[in-house]
């Protein structure tokens, strides 16, 4: 049974105890998907505690809505939804009220695993640098669909907009990306590419600029 | 001919996800521990899990496209301008939900974008909800705004967006060559995309387009 099979298996089941009466049950799957959801919502936010709050009101709605889950979408799917959108809401009310944080820490001292495919820790803080730079809407296509390796349809039920919107973003956020990393094109060598002049014009039509 | 930067994919990819803290994972545990849930007896599950995408029809506005007679510039020429009651009405023929009064008002909207765009100014999207439209302004300098701030879009663009292209605004010629004008909708903004109507799904440009993994 593949990974993501079989943890959508889990994660039915313990949704299924906990609606049954386990309490626990809400608790251990949540656990679960801690990191993933951390790992989006501080990018879409771009704030420790932002990401915090909107972590926590996505479980906890989630939670109290647990019996509403239909099943068609996987579990992960459905949290990730929520949480997303609830980062979301939160990023645009606080862009209302000016109140924009810029905070750098990303936990990055905690991120000496050797394993790590993206051994460079610098490039990493780079190109997360990058990645807040993008508008909102592009910045939580790229994070759902290139950082975190959801499908383009994934992406759009997560975000709740046409696929073709979010590829829309992401073809629009990794031009920005581009120009703005263009001196790490070749920072892998195992990946080394030629230069060419076509990235330099990636440009998005009609773009606005700034977050959104 | 714009391209899909992979190498930017690639960096992506490798991104290494910054573990949640521990001090977050401990108040998230006893929020969650600490939460009243309802519970609801007798109750049919509601329906949590959002209903599908609307479809987008894609309307054609053509007005004898290519007549010459109706050019109006050297770079940019745009036949037969759509007013914005046309494209209201033509909303109205199709399934959308979006309202004759919502796609004017949107589409005023997107004319005034273009104008603080051709500015070089930066204006969030949230404040477009809020932001007083300026006078419409003509299709013509609206499409005009978006080639030559950004270049003329390359088919690599549009084309695999057709699920939810809502508008071929018109026809008409850019830097000598024929274009399609399209407008789409993200969110509360709208795009104007000049497109060269010479791509197609035989296009390799289309073909790397499309290959983006669903």
């Amino acid at each position: 049974m593949p990974a993501n099979e079989f943890a959508d298996k889990r994660d039915r089941r313990l949704l299924q105890q906990f609606v049954a009466g386990d309490r626990e049950a809400f608790g251990e799957l949540a656990a679960a998907h801690y990191d993933r959801l951390w790992a989006v919502a501080i990018r879409i936010t771009k704030d420790p505690e932002e990401a915090a709050d909107a972590v926590q009101d996505g479980l906890i709605s989630a939670m109290r809505n647990a019996e509403g889950f239909r099943g068609d979408a996987k579990v992960t799917t459905w949290l990730h939804r929520i949480v997303v959108n609830a980062c979301l809401d939160r990023y645009r009310k606080r862009q209302r009220t000016g109140e924009v944080a810029t905070p750098d820490d990303l936990g990055w001292e905690a991120m000496a695993d050797p394993t790590d495919r993206l051994s460079n820790r610098e490039v990493a803080i780079e190109v997360e640098a990058a990645l807040r730079k993008l508008p909102l809407d592009q910045r939580a296509a790229v994070v759902l669909v290139d950082v975190q390796g959801w499908s383009i349809v994934e992406a759009a039920d997560i975000l709740g907009i046409p696929p073709g919107t979010v590829k829309s973003r992401c073809f629009r956020g990794r031009a920005k990306l581009a120009s703005e990393l263009g001196h790490l094109r070749n920072h892998n060598p195992a990946r080394r590419v030629e230069p060419d002049a076509a990235t330099a014009d990636t440009v998005a039509p009609t773009e606005q600029g700034g977050d959104q | 001919m714009t391209d899909e930067p992979d190498w930017v994919t690639d960096l992506l990819r490798d991104l290494p996800d910054p573990p949640m803290p521990a001090d977050v994972r401990t108040r998230l545990d006893a929020a969650l521990v600490q939460t009243e849930v309802p519970r609801r007896k007798n109750r049919r599950p509601m329906i949590l899990v959002g209903a599908a995408a609307a479809a987008l029809v894609a309307v054609v506005l053509v007005v004898d496209p290519f007549a010459p007679a109706t050019r109006t510039g050297p770079d940019l020429s745009v036949a037969g301008e759509p007013t914005l009651a046309q494209i209201s009405q033509a909303s109205l023929s199709t399934d959308t939900d979006y309202r004759a009064h919502d796609m004017g008002q949107q589409l005023k909207e997107i004319v005034g974008l273009r104008t603080v765009h051709q500015k070089g100014q930066r204006q969030a999207e949230s404040d477009v909800a809020t932001a007083v439209p300026p006078p419409p302004r003509s299709w013509a300098q609206v499409t005009e705004a978006a080639a030559t701030s950004t270049g003329l879009a390359e088919c690599v663009w549009s084309v695999p967006w057709d699920d939810e292209v809502l508008l071929i605004v018109d026809r008409g010629s850019y830097q000598g060559e024929p274009a399609i004008i399209w407008a789409r909708q993200d969110g509360p903004v709208w795009e104007v995309v000049v497109q060269r109507p010479s791509c197609d799904a035989e296009d390799p440009a289309i073909a790397h387009q499309e290959s983006v993994p669903d």
